[in-house]
């Protein structure tokens, strides 16, 4: 019955959106007439999904995709969440999202002129029938199976997680809002309405913000579960979510020029094209099984060809909508470079396509000469930072110059900048000091960096005409980060330990003691609990439990990090494999400001949603 | 003149991200090709086969275990923690470089299907 309920409102979603793609406006028929079917459409949606979450809570392993990703062992929670944990459900959640995305759109402008509005809607449930088809043919979530399981197959232990609750949703929020920022795009410029650089610019940030907090939730998440104290592996579905956040970077940038400068008008549509191509790119490298990861679930072809069509079709047409409907591109022509506010924003632009086309063909470079050679091989992480690294310092530098610029309009206060670089060099080994790391000369220099941005900005605070909370919070978000990415590459330290239950272990100044262990029996996984504490002299630092937990139905083993955080970072214990007589490889790792780096992207995500209220000068 | 500027700026970028691209690809082959090819000492490699049964034995911190892929083997050694799916018979893909016929392993992967489950049991 629940089956049935949300299959068809699946189909009829479908059918609903065809209608609103072919909406035309005639004497009788008004622009308010769709709004019950825009309403309607998201409820069908939303219906569906939310059968398909009963069918999880109830057990009903008659379906193929419950059997497949659920079990009666399941805590409530993950049971809620296994409904993303595959293939066919995450599409139904990415579906929702962006019928949600049309839905808050449709009704938030009803101010707009009608043309706007037909061809907004028009986008939408043409994307909507795109991928509500693709849901019906290839990947249908209510298929029943002829002899259901007893049991179902569980849910792939990596993802009994808390960070299955969060980081999946989110990131698709994100990812689903640059389809809503290209709507926008695409129909203000067909249509001339005058808001929509204001409707992109919300939508832009809300997109980019979720992103933001998207990627750091996974990041997060890797670091606990899967990266042995690693933050960011450049694994290709990161990759895959980093490529859209670098454009919408660029992207809220060049929009807070456009509305004064229009001929930045193409170069933002330009922008949101890119923007969401890539974000349907990246849902075809994680959904068409071309990658082998934790994110890919299911291999099938015929849904990598149906990706991979709509990218290249979505991207051939609205190039040629846009060569089409705007006159020909006076900004790269006329640029000059003279270190106006302008120039350093295209500047910032370029070095942010340039970043993404880094990461795009160290990511698509395997799957090419796969193709073409068949022969498989990677592209090491080096690579990535090799190439990367100068131009985030680039932008950086670019990023001090443009606010410097924003106060003193002029450059002839070299003076003063060099009292400023002193200043930065002088708080940088005073920071080291504080915290009583060991002075190196890389560390003081490349400290000096983040701490040279916080001076200027810190003197942005006190100019009154250029002055913008959201960019202040977003750039001191990218100072947090960055100090983290600094002192945690230079200053971790790591150690492979075996060690027994009872014995302690010398480490530096500290002594890490094992004081005994406790078994876990869980609904999903069973195994035991160390107990560590840390202690330097007689002082106690921390207390540490990392677990090794056997999941009950696939009986994989998998270890569960025990972290412990300082204010200045945090101590990571790993249980690895048992040696011999009763010792266990431990390995013990100390990661100095870390958390810096996701606190640093949430105060960025902070910035983006506070520039979504129309700010003035202080 | 500007032009020309902008130019050799461009082929200088473009060369320095293809060098380093070049630099950073490991080739992911099976043990046979590698006995094939005449080993470089510095070239990173992957390599995808399956642990040996019985091959595994450690000393102090070091693991070492032996590559099949049924044609050809050779002996790796690591140090660090093991993936939990890291079993004999099973599927492994090791990254690192040979050092005197022997393979010094950086990263060790356990192969595994969507599920969780190690993968290569039927090889």
């Amino acid at each position: 019955m629940i089956v049935l309920i949300g299959f068809l409102t699946l189909f009829f979603q479908i059918l609903m959106n065809i209608r609103v793609s072919l909406l035309t406006l005639k004497k009788k028929v008004t622009i308010s007439n769709f709004n019950y079917l825009v309403l309607i459409q998201f409820l069908l949606l939303f219906i569906s999904y939310l059968s398909l979450s009963y069918l999880f809570l109830t057990d009903q392993f008659q379906v193929a995709y419950v059997a497949l990703h659920s079990n009666t062992y399941l805590p409530l929670v993950y049971k809620l969440c296994a409904v993303w944990g595959g293939h066919e459900g995450s599409f139904l959640l990415w579906m929702t999202l962006l019928s949600l995305w049309f839905c808050v759109l449709w009704f938030k402008t009803k101010d707009c002129s009608d043309l706007f509005r037909v061809v907004l809607a028009r986008i939408f449930s043409l994307l909507l029938c795109a991928f509500g088809l693709f849901i019906f043919f290839t990947s249908n979530p209510f298929l029943l199976l002829l002899n259901p399981p007893t049991n179902g197959a569980d849910l792939n232990p990596l993802l009994q997680d808390p960070g299955m609750v969060s980081h999946p949703p989110i990131l698709y929020m994100g990812y689903v809002g640059f389809a809503a920022v290209y709507a926008c795009t695409i129909a203000g410029i067909i249509s001339r309405e005058t808001q929509w650089l204001e409707l992109t610019r919300k939508s832009a940030l809300i997109a980019w913000s979720f992103m933001s907090i998207g990627i750091t939730l996974g990041s997060h998440w890797a670091y606990r579960e899967l990266g042995w104290g690693g933050w960011w592996f450049w694994d290709p579905v990161e990759n895959a979510s980093f490529m859209p956040w670098l454009i919408g970077t660029a992207l809220i940038h060049s929009l807070m020029i456009a509305k004064s400068n229009k001929h930045f008008i193409p170069w933002v549509a330009l922008l949101s094209i890119f923007g969401f191509s890539l974000s349907i790119l990246g849902t075809f490298l994680v959904r068409s099984g071309v990658l082998i990861s934790v994110h890919a679930f299911a291999t099938d072809p015929a849904r990598g060809v149906y990706l991979l069509s709509l990218f290249v079709f979505s991207l051939l047409i609205s190039i040629t909508l846009l060569v089409v409907s705007l006159n020909k591109n006076k900004l790269i022509d006329e640029w000059k470079f003279d270190w106006s506010i302008t120039s350093l924003l295209i500047a910032n632009n370029l070095l942010f396509i340039v970043a993404m086309f880094v990461v795009l063909l160290g990511t698509l470079f395997p799957m090419i000469y796969m193709v073409l050679v068949s022969k498989n091989l990677s592209v090491g992480p080096p690579y990535f930072n090799q190439v990367l690294l100068p131009i985030f310092i680039l932008l950086m530098m670019l990023m001090g110059l443009s606010i410097q610029f924003t106060r003193h309009r002029s450059r002839e206060v070299i003076f003063r900048d060099l009292v400023q670089l002193i200043l930065a060099v002088f708080m940088s080994t005073s920071f080291l000091l504080l915290w009583g790391g060991q002075l190196k000369i890389v560390a003081i220099i490349s400290l000096a960096w983040p701490f040279w941005l916080l001076i200027i900005h810190f003197d942005y605070l006190k100019n009154n005409q250029y002055f913008k909370w959201s960019a202040l919070i977003a750039h001191l978000g990218l100072i947090v980060t960055t100090i983290g990415i600094i002192m945690s590459t230079l200053y971790s330290d790591e150690r492979l330990i075996s060690m027994k239950l009872g014995e302690q272990e010398q480490i530096g100044n500290n002594t890490l003691i094992w004081q005994h262990a406790t078994k876990i029996n869980e609904s999903n996984y069973n195994g035991f609990k160390a107990w560590f504490l840390i202690k330097k002299g007689d002082l106690l630092i921390a207390r540490l439990n990392p677990e090794y937990r056997i999941y009950t139905t696939s009986q994989s083993p998998l270890p569960h990090a025990g972290i412990a955080s300082q204010w200045w970072g945090d101590y990571h214990l790993n249980i690895g494999q048992h040696l011999n007589e009763g010792s266990w490889m431990i390995r013990w790792q100390m990661k100095p400001f870390i958390r810096f780096i996701w606190y640093g992207v949430i105060m960025m995500a902070i910035g983006g949603f506070i520039g979504l209220r129309r700010e003035y000068a202080k | 003149m500007l032009i020309a500027f902008q130019l050799v700026i461009f082929v200088v970028a473009l060369y320095m991200i293809l060098d380093a691209l070049n630099q950073n690809i490991n080739l992911y082959v099976t043990p046979s090709e590698i006995k094939l090819n005449s080993v470089n000492a510095n070239k990173v490699f992957k390599v995808g086969g399956l642990v040996k049964l019985g091959s595994v034995w450690n000393k102090k911190l070091t693991t070492f275990f032996t590559i099949t892929d049924d044609k050809s083997e050779f002996n790796v050694q690591y140090q660090g923690v093991l993936p939990g799916l890291f079993r004999e018979g099973k599927g492994v893909i090791i990254e690192g470089y040979f050092l005197e016929e022997r393979f010094i392993a950086t990263n060790v992967l356990a192969k595994h299907d969507e599920n969780y489950r190690p993968l290569g049991s039927n090889v």
